[in-house]
């Protein structure tokens, strides 16, 4: 189960993720980023409610981040200790702009 | 005339200024019973008072009482213009009957009234399918049933028809027309209000045309013609026949007249509708019409240039066909009927032929167009209804509108089609299927399967991995970089399937060449990193361990890519998580730094390394598995052999995760450094 919460206001997105991002969800939250990445120049990903990232979820924030580092700036934020723990784990918390 | 405009145009404009009244009272909310009620009885009411307050036009009383019931009816609700109907027809008896208000038109006002309110009902339920009606129907409506109205009149008073002609010629006209519009304004401002209104003569996009509109509007166009000539042929007949009626008479008269002149009969009689004049050559008329008088000099002089001929001209000022012949050398018979005497009867018949027909036609019409909504656009929908369940995927749905022989046929070809495509499909799920099994063999094959290494015996190893898909983005690795080092390798790609599984087998062959080709963990995970990063448009990425033990000293030279920490076991001691230098994952960026270390590892010390589908394996609650499991359960069998203790933790996820589907692939590899290889 995965619900995705954008707010949009000029070229700020804020992206919300809820429940698990794994290879089911992943998909999901491609699709909503590919439709709404244009033009952004600050992305943030609310991760509060994110039980779970898997290395497919990992992928799409990577690929975000790759877009936005031609773009903008990207913001992980509110991440859970499991889910920082991943972070560190594989090496993102390294690339990602974590609050 | 005009006053009679501007008047019944006020009496109209304040039927829809109610209507819009009432709608803004039922705006956004539910009608309901006692609001029904309401509105029945105050259309009733202003059917009663257009009863009352009906306009004076020719000596007759116009009003346009049935918009009460019809708009109660068609914009609100049914059960409201039956009620308003009743109220308006069961009061305009009362008064024409008691009351003496109109009394000659009470039956065909009362009965159209009352009716009004059950046909809104019909055609509200049946035709509009509780929707209002277009502007356009809605003027058809109203203009329909006054056409009724009139031709109640006609039928009520079949032994009157000089009289029931006047009231329908002087009254109808006005009176379809300022109903029809009365309900077409009202349509129209309620869809502008409703924010529904699009223009009706803005070209029409087909795709966008319900099938029953436009079989309605050809069906519109096709009766309209039918009507319209059906009208002009029986008008050109009648036409005829009161020629001909008009010669016979005019012809008999004048023979009378003759005869009876001859006698000397100083009265002398002649059919009812025919004037008859006997005149001198000195333009006196000696017998008949205005008698002793002298005709106007113009008309005689068109009488003696027409004699013997049935001619149209003006007698004593009428219009009328005239008829004269010489009686004698100075004395003519005239004998003429006025123009409106020939034809009212002519003119009578064809508005009541023209009434008839317009209310057979609209039956037929509305019928068609409501057996076509059933028959044929209903079925539509159900098969439409039917189709995108099978285009959502639901591919056991079956077509069942069986109801004509096209629609039979066109659910068989839906079904079969279905089948044949659900045939294709399981042809190509099988294929798919044994595609797939080919690559998990590729791909298992691929991992080495030997574990023990002839005249080795200086370490024991053993590994898994359980693909949660048929192939898998988890691979283990082992091989001797030289005769003194073997090196381990436990890695994951993103993602599962066939793309992890082909990005695997890259990031597999990188590596194992790198390290054969020598040089330390760091630089095979960079240059492995530069080449897995080249043409990566997917962006997959790889988590990798590696570890190179060099067997003589049990120094083991170490690096992790993003991946899960290893776990190791000093000599009797407890499995411990290794808490390593991470670097970020491979080919997630182009530059990586790796963090090499090193471990020194005494005969009898273990490494066991895994993916993370081990620590979060999940059960049905969504709990993970977890590496506190993982290390206990590791512990738990800490006595047996490292190539019996790979099982046991497959056991435990197995035991753990219950009837939750595998959810990622889960890979481990262990090794037991039992003692230093000695040469020699």
């Amino acid at each position: 189960m995965l619900n995705i919460n954008k707010v949009k206001e000029g070229s700020k997105l804020t992206i919300a993720i809820e429940g698990r991002l794994d290879t089911t969800t992943a998909p999901q939250l491609e699709n909503v980023i590919n439709e709404e990445i244009e033009g952004v120049t600050d992305l943030t990903f609310d991760l509060k409610a994110l039980d779970y990232i898997s290395s497919a979820g990992l992928r799409v924030l990577l690929s975000s981040q790759k877009i936005m580092n031609k773009q903008g700036n990207m913001v992980v934020k509110n991440s859970s200790e499991e889910v920082l723990e991943i972070f560190e784990v594989t090496g993102f918390s390294d690339i990602f702009t974590i609050e | 005339m005009v006053s009679m405009i501007l008047k019944m145009s006020g009496v109209t404009l304040l039927y829809v200024l109610l209507t819009i009244v009432v709608w803004f009272w039922t705006k956004d909310k539910e009608i309901t019973r006692f609001k029904k009620l309401v509105i029945g009885i105050v259309f009733g009411i202003s059917s009663v008072l257009s009863t009352h307050f009906g306009i004076q036009y020719e000596k007759m009383i116009i009003n346009v009482r049935d918009i009460g019931p019809l708009a109660a009816g068609l914009f609100f609700s049914p059960g409201a213009g039956v009620i308003a109907g009743l109220i308006g027809g069961i009061e305009r008896y009362i008064a024409g009957t008691y009351f003496g208000v109109s009394s000659y038109t009470r039956i065909a006002c009362s009965i159209s009234t009352c009716l009004a309110g059950f046909v809104a009902m019909g055609m509200k339920i049946k035709v509009f399918k509780g929707k209002k009606p277009s502007p356009f129907y809605a003027f058809f409506m109203g203009a329909v049933m006054e056409v009724f109205h009139m031709y109640v009149v006609f039928i009520t008073h079949r032994d009157d028809m000089r009289m029931a002609f006047l009231v329908v010629s002087t009254c109808s006209i006005p009176m379809i027309i300022f109903t029809g519009i009365g309900l077409s304004v009202s349509s129209i401002i309620l869809q502008v209000l409703a924010g529904e209104w699009h223009n009706p003569f803005a070209p029409n996009d087909e795709e966008k045309e319900p099938l029953s509109q436009k079989f309605q509007k050809w069906l519109f166009i096709i009766t309209s013609i039918v009507i319209l000539s059906n009208f002009l042929f029986s008008f050109l007949i009648q036409t005829q026949s009161a020629m001909q009626d008009c010669e016979t008479m005019l012809d008999k008269n004048v023979d009378a007249v003759r005869a009876q002149y001859e006698y000397d009969d100083y009265t002398i009689k002649v059919d009812n509708s025919v004037w008859f004049g006997i005149i001198d050559s000195d333009r006196r008329i000696i017998r008949g019409k205005n008698q002793g008088i002298k005709l106007p000099v113009a008309e005689f002089q068109r009488l003696t240039k027409n004699m013997n001929n049935i001619f149209r001209g003006t007698y004593w000022g009428e219009k009328a066909f005239i008829y004269a012949e010489w009686y004698d050398k100075d004395t003519m018979i005239v004998t003429a009927i006025s123009e409106v005497e020939v034809y009212w009867h002519r003119d009578a018949d064809a508005y009541e032929s023209g009434f008839s027909n317009i209310l057979l036609f609209t039956v037929i019409y509305v019928l068609i167009a409501y057996l076509v909504n059933q028959i044929v656009v209903n079925n539509i929908h159900l098969i439409n209804e039917s189709l995108s369940k099978i285009t959502n995927g639901n591919l056991n749905e079956v077509v069942t509108v069986r109801t004509s022989s096209e629609f039979a046929s066109l659910s068989d070809d839906i079904n079969q089609t279905v089948l044949t495509l659900k045939g294709y499909i399981a042809a190509a799920e099988k294929k798919i299927e044994q595609e797939l099994i080919l690559a998990r063999t590729i791909q298992a094959s691929s991992l080495p399967q030997v574990f023990s290494f002839p005249d080795r015996d200086e370490f024991e190893l053993f590994a898994t991995m359980k693909p949660a898909k048929e192939v898998g983005g988890d691979f283990y690795d082992f091989f001797f970089v030289d005769i003194n080092r073997i090196a381990l390798v436990i890695a994951d790609v993103s993602g599962k399937g066939i793309p992890a599984a082909l990005f695997m087998m890259r990031s597999k062959t990188a590596i194992r060449s790198f390290t054969v080709s020598g040089g330390t963990p760091e630089e095979i995970l960079a240059k492995t990193n530069e080449t897995l990063c080249e043409g990566n448009e997917a962006e997959m990425f790889v988590t990798v361990w590696i570890g190179i033990i060099d067997l003589t000293t049990g120094l083991m030279q170490c690096a992790n890519a993003g991946h899960e920490y290893p776990v190791i076991r000093h000599g009797d001691g407890d499995y411990e998580l290794f808490k390593d230098k991470h670097s970020l994952a491979l080919a997630a960026m182009p530059v990586v730094k790796s963090k090499p270390y090193e471990i020194q590892l005494q005969p009898g010390d273990r490494i066991f390394v895994y993916t993370d589908g081990v620590p979060e394996a999940i059960n049905k609650d969504e709990k993970q598995y977890g590496t506190e499991r993982m290390l206990q359960t590791l512990n738990s069998v800490k006595e047996k052999s490292i190539t019996d203790t790979l099982p046991e933790i497959s056991e435990s996820i197995k035991e753990f995760k219950g009837d939750a589907e595998q959810f990622d692939d889960i890979t481990m590899l262990g090794f037991e450094y039992v003692k230093p290889l000695v040469w020699g």
